[in-house]
């Protein structure tokens, strides 16, 4: 074991590899952090040039490229509130208030530590543990995997915001969304109007860009119509590294959204969305006397440690069973088979210097994350808050709709994208959140797939969910998570009311 | 004010959309008439997602054409959607150069028969085909079964779950063929991808499963997965002892078969120069270890053995898709 992973070591501290590692993270950051571009596309574009190369460079640059990209989406989030990839949606919700308070240098560096932090310890267990917990990983079945994304979905309830209401009717429209496209079970395709773009559903990540992207370019142009001119939000950018005392503050949401996202991570298609979700649900728990939303240091903590905490987990499916546990690492696949390489255990054996390579090439990318993303931090919270928004604002415009086309080659997805971001706009105006609606979206179609499947196994009962002891207590704790909001607001209630009668 | 700044804004979207869209096909009509065949750069679309089977072996392809090619290259395009339907829509679509190339597979077939299409199997003609990956049955490590027959002399007395990587997908054609042959009926777990399969059947939630070899070779011979028998006519040369169905006495031969194709009404010389590039690039020893390598079993058929053998499985799942569709 230990043999192994020096072996990976001296594999990748040679000059090549560890330039095409320091590569690699760079074009990840950049990549993250421009809206509309994500790690999937640049993969795929990517594949093909590590053709020709040597299997252990070639590798460096993709493992280099995954774990960067994750981070460098909270850039823009915390700046523009534009997440640059889906993993830093949640970022948003505090970073962004955080910039307004002029406080951008100390939410980017917020970000960056509790990136390297997540990414540091999911890259130890994938090093360590990583046969053993996916083997544990297989025990999830179509029940469990039903019993998690109802604990995914109740978290809707206790999501950062006014209404409770509001976060609902955002909820229900997202399970709506997922209905659309064919019936996982049976094929039957539902609300598609006859047109094949949507038989697979509405498309994710062209309505995420539209949300966030084009909604707050909208905002944006109203403001100027109105105003005629913005002021510009000056951030100094002082100070990144946090000081001690926040790092010893942050240190407890750290441990747990990095544990939450390594669990998460590991069960294969459960994805970033929850783990983050799952996360700043839980750092809200247990910082009750904090008002999350409002730029609260362990919100981004939280959403940052669990989305690095999932990238290298992801690949404990992937190297230990040779089941990819996401899009991104089903692109791995794709690179190792077109070198000749066969994913799974056997690759252990057979390629060991490659497979222990991509597993030190984890750990030392997100140690080369950390300083260089202070540096890129530095200099894009400096500049492009410089820039005057309108031009700005035509740039990520052009982003924006180059990234929703890429995805596959379509023009169907500016629609999307467009429409989307008119949706955002709207909800806005109303003060509906925006998060509810993509966690229930996404997390709906798998609700879907996997009731449908477990009917199947059951014969239709729905014991089978109480039945199984590990969906049983995923089920408990929804209720949990579900209920408390509710509760807490009743507790509150006659308080309240105690109050207006005294003051009478 | 607001209006301009309304159409700027769409006009920069279209800008940036209509930049990356139109050189290749401007690129494709000048060309279309010169004499010299290819001129320059040949198109793949791939109608699935970046990664997948039909995407890697359509990239080992696209590494070997510049020596087939006289050094122009072949560019891969992934145009996924609609369980293919959206690539195999502009595959039918694109102007009959033989510039752009359709990577064909089974869905094409069975796409047309399931969904409302605006092309089927005819509106394109077969070029090459590269692979045949046969259908294994496969059940946990630890099943009790060690044979087909054992398997479904159990499923003639109980229920048995068989997890498919989608609704109407060639595997659950197989396994549908499967219950033809032997009047057994199985309860299918659809899924969206040979992944969520192999973890379902690694994890015994389910009873057996259909995908092809290529997808579990690996976990087959490390013994995490067990095979009963495989759709095809002679043994796996990765896997010497795996029975094949006919050899249990079952006589079924069907699996994924990919290749590539052209708009029918693509002249008949381009579709024979084509033909000669892709049969360079396929017999060619390089792609036969890549394909080997990545466990991908291959074959060669020119255009109109293609053409007959992709006739023949047309007529095959006329017979077995209304029954899928009648369930729905």
């Amino acid at each position: 074991m230990v043999e192994n992973l020096l072996l990976g070591f001296t594999v990748v501290f040679q000059p090549l590899p560890m330039m095409a590692l320091l590569f690699g993270v760079t074009v990840g950051l950049i990549v993250g952090a421009l809206p509309g571009l994500n790690d999937n596309i640049t993969l795929a574009v990517l594949i093909p040039i590590t053709f020709g190369m040597d299997p252990h460079v070639g590798m460096m640059i993709l493992v280099g490229i995954y774990c960067a990209a994750c981070y460098g989406g909270s850039i823009p989030a915390i700046l523009l509130k534009i997440p640059g990839t889906a993993s830093s949606i949640v970022t948003t919700l505090d970073g962004y208030p955080m910039t307004l308070k002029g406080e951008a240098g100390k939410a980017l560096g917020i970000a960056t530590t509790s990136s390297v932090f997540g990414g540091l310890m999911s890259s130890l267990v994938l090093m360590f543990i990583a046969p053993f917990l996916a083997h544990q990983a297989l025990k999830f079945g179509p029940p469990e995997y039903f019993a998690l994304t109802i604990l995914g979905i109740s978290t809707v309830a206790g999501m950062a915001g006014k209404s409770l209401l509001k976060n609902l009717i955002a909820g229900v429209i997202g399970l709506f969304i997922a209905m659309i496209g064919m019936s996982p079970q049976t094929g039957f395709p539902r609300f598609y109007f006859g047109n094949n773009y949507l038989l697979e559903g509405i498309p994710f990540v062209p309505m995420l860009i539209g949300l966030f992207g084009i909604t707050s370019i909208l905002e944006l142009a109203e403001h100027i119509v109105k105003e005629k001119d913005i002021k510009h939000i000056l951030p100094k950018v002082t100070r990144i590294l946090p000081t001690k005392k926040m790092i010893k503050r942050l240190l407890p949401t750290w441990i747990t959204s990095g544990t939450i996202g390594n669990v998460i991570g590991i069960i294969p298609g459960a994805g970033m969305l929850m783990a983050i979700y799952l996360s700043y649900d839980v750092a809200q728990r247990r910082n009750k006397d904090k008002e999350f939303g409002t730029g609260v240091p362990e919100g981004i903590a939280s959403a940052e440690a669990a989305n690095n905490a999932v990238v290298a987990s992801s690949m404990v499916p992937l190297l230990s069973l040779g089941i990819p546990g996401n899009s991104a690492s089903a692109l791995f696949i794709g690179a190792l088979m077109i070198q000749g390489l066969r994913p799974g255990p056997s690759l252990f054996v057979d390629h060991p210097t490659i497979a222990y390579s991509i597993i030190v090439g984890f750990f030392v990318a997100n140690l080369f994350m950390g300083p260089l993303g202070i540096l890129v931090s530095k200099f894009l919270a400096t500049y492009i808050l410089r820039i005057p928004r309108q031009i700005l604002s035509g740039v990520i415009v052009a982003l924006c709709a180059t990234g929703a086309f890429a995805i596959s080659n379509s023009i169907f997805n500016v629609w999307i994208m467009i429409i989307f971001g008119i949706i955002g706009f709207v909800f806005n105006k109303l003060n509906i959140p925006h998060s509810p609606l993509i966690l229930t979206m996404v997390l709906g179609t798998m609700m879907e797939r996997n009731y449908l499947q477990s009917m199947v196994l059951s014969k239709g009962s729905w014991s089978i969910f109480m039945q199984r002891p590990l969906s049983a207590v995923l089920l408990l704790m929804s209720l949990f998570f579900f209920a408390t909001p509710f509760i807490s607001k009743l507790l509150k209630k006659p308080i309240i009311t105690d109050d207006i009668d005294l003051n009478n | 004010m607001k209006k301009i700044l309304v159409v700027l804004l769409i006009g920069l979207m279209v800008f940036s959309v209509g930049c990356t869209n139109s050189a290749p096909e401007e690129v494709a009509e000048q060309e279309a008439d010169t004499a010299v065949f290819p001129e320059n750069d040949l198109k793949i679309i791939v109608p699935f997602d970046p990664g997948g089977g039909v995407d890697v072996t359509c990239r080992i392809i696209a590494s070997l054409a510049p020596d087939a090619l006289d050094d122009k290259s072949i560019i891969v395009e992934n145009v996924p959607g609609g369980g293919g339907v959206i690539g195999q829509t502009a595959g039918a679509q694109a102007d009959p150069d033989g510039y752009t190339v359709l990577a064909y597979t089974s869905s094409v077939i069975s796409n047309p028969m399931t969904k409302e299409t605006v092309y089927t199997h005819e509106s394109f003609a077969p070029v090459a085909m590269y692979c045949f990956d046969p259908d294994v049955l496969i059940v946990p490590a630890d099943s009790p079964f060690n044979t087909v027959q054992e398997l479904i002399d159990y499923a003639k007395e109980n229920e048995v779950t068989l997890t498919t990587p989608g609704n109407a997908s060639a595997h659950h054609i197989a396994g549908m063929i499967l219950e033809d042959k032997t009047g057994v009926k199985f309860s299918y777990i659809h899924n969206d991808g040979a992944a969520m399969q192999i973890a379902q059947i690694m994890g015994g939630h389910v009873d057996c499963g259909l995908m092809t070899l290529g997808e579990a070779v690996s976990q087959i011979q490390e013994g995490s997965l067990k095979s009963l028998g495989i759709m095809s006519d002679e043994r796996a040369a990765d896997l010497p002892d795996l029975q094949t169905f006919q050899e249990q006495g079952l006589d079924i031969m069907y699996g994924a078969w990919r290749g590539l194709a052209v708009p029918v009404d693509t002249p008949d010389d381009r579709v024979e120069a084509l033909g000669e590039i892709f049969e360079k690039i396929i017999d060619n020893d390089q792609f036969k270890t890549k394909m080997a390598e990545a466990g991908i079993p291959m074959i060669y058929r020119g255009p109109e053995e293609f053409k007959a053998y992709v006739d023949q499985q047309a007529e095959n799942l006329k017979i077995i898709l209304p029954k899928i569709t009648a369930n729905q």
